[in-house]
């Protein structure tokens, strides 16, 4: 199975990204269960999209990182969006980020617009920007509007 | 709580205890431990807000271990500790920081260099001196 990278549909909001069927995530549906991952290294440099399901970034990345597992390891460098469900940082980050969970381990450092359902901050880590929570209900976000929610599911894999 | 606050009986201290209410001023020189509501500015080495612990308005101290809500300001010149309980919102400065899984961090976060924390908090006067 494959997908068409082109076509899979960026949530522009971080409602979208927060109420959104990870399990209907294009790379997800590809991967079924093998595990696979994807390695930008540290001579590798991105400006523009990745679409992943694990990403594991030792190199750096300009502009948007879409994914369920993003990892941002000791060399790694990013600057744009972030949307994913569970993030790393060990690394630098400077970016508008919208995920889950975030775990900022020691030595990381963080610069972010950040609204997150979970942190975690390990002693050496280093944060700032603007940081909000988002409402944990049952698994879910807060609540979209009718209208916005009829809008993202047509549209997701628009 | 109580013991923890009685372990740094070196410097003068003040617990707060679940259900009272504090509004104003205050200096502490050794640990500040807030099970209560506490709103106003608040200076001291130490501060430990207990679960039911709720604090507001000008807070500035070396270090913080925070398990209930901390809001407003919060200058924390050394180490911020968020436990799973704790929460903290609106302006915070810290030099170094750590938050358990189910902490809460929310508003405008900034790190300052411990120069600049030294510079920020207003030393206090102690009876000592």
């Amino acid at each position: 199975m494959t997908y068409d990278c082109s076509l899979v549909y960026v949530p522009q909001k971080e409602e979208e990204v927060a109420d959104y069927d990870w399990a209907n995530f294009p790379p997800s549906k590809v991967d079924s269960g093998r595990g696979s991952f994807t390695i930008i290294d540290e001579c590798t440099g991105i400006d523009g999209k990745l679409i992943t399901r694990n990403a594991f970034i030792h190199g750096q990345i300009d502009g948007l990182v879409f994914a369920e597992n993003v990892t941002i390891e000791k060399t790694g460098r990013v600057r744009g969006v972030i949307f994913c469900r569970n993030l790393t940082v060990l690394g630098n980050v400077r970016a508008n980020i919208v995920c889950d969970s975030i775990f900022v381990r020691s030595g990381g450092v963080l610069s972010a617009m950040l609204k997150y359902k979970n942190l975690k901050i390990e002693p050496g880590g280093s944060v700032g920007g603007k940081f909000e929570r988002r409402l944990v209900i049952e698994g879910k976000s807060q609540p979209v509007t009718e209208q916005d929610d009829a809008a993202h599911r047509s549209a997701r894999f628009r | 709580m109580v013991e923890k606050v009685a372990e740094q009986d070196s410097e003068g201290t003040i617990f707060i205890g679940a259900g009272v209410e504090f509004k104003g001023d205050m200096t502490v020189p050794g640990c500040a431990s807030v099970d209560g509501k506490f709103e106003g500015v608040l200076k001291a080495k130490s501060l430990i807000v207990g679960q039911s612990g709720n604090v507001s308005g000008q807070i500035s101290v070396e270090t913080a271990e925070v398990r209930g809500t901390v809001g407003d300001h919060l200058t924390v010149q050394s180490k911020l500790i968020v436990r799973s309980t704790g929460s903290i919102s609106g302006a915070v400065s810290y030099s170094k920081i750590m938050v358990e899984e189910g902490g809460e961090l929310a508003g405008t976060i900034e790190k300052i260099a411990q120069s600049a924390a030294d510079a920020k908090v207003v030393a206090l006067k102690t009876g000592a001196e």
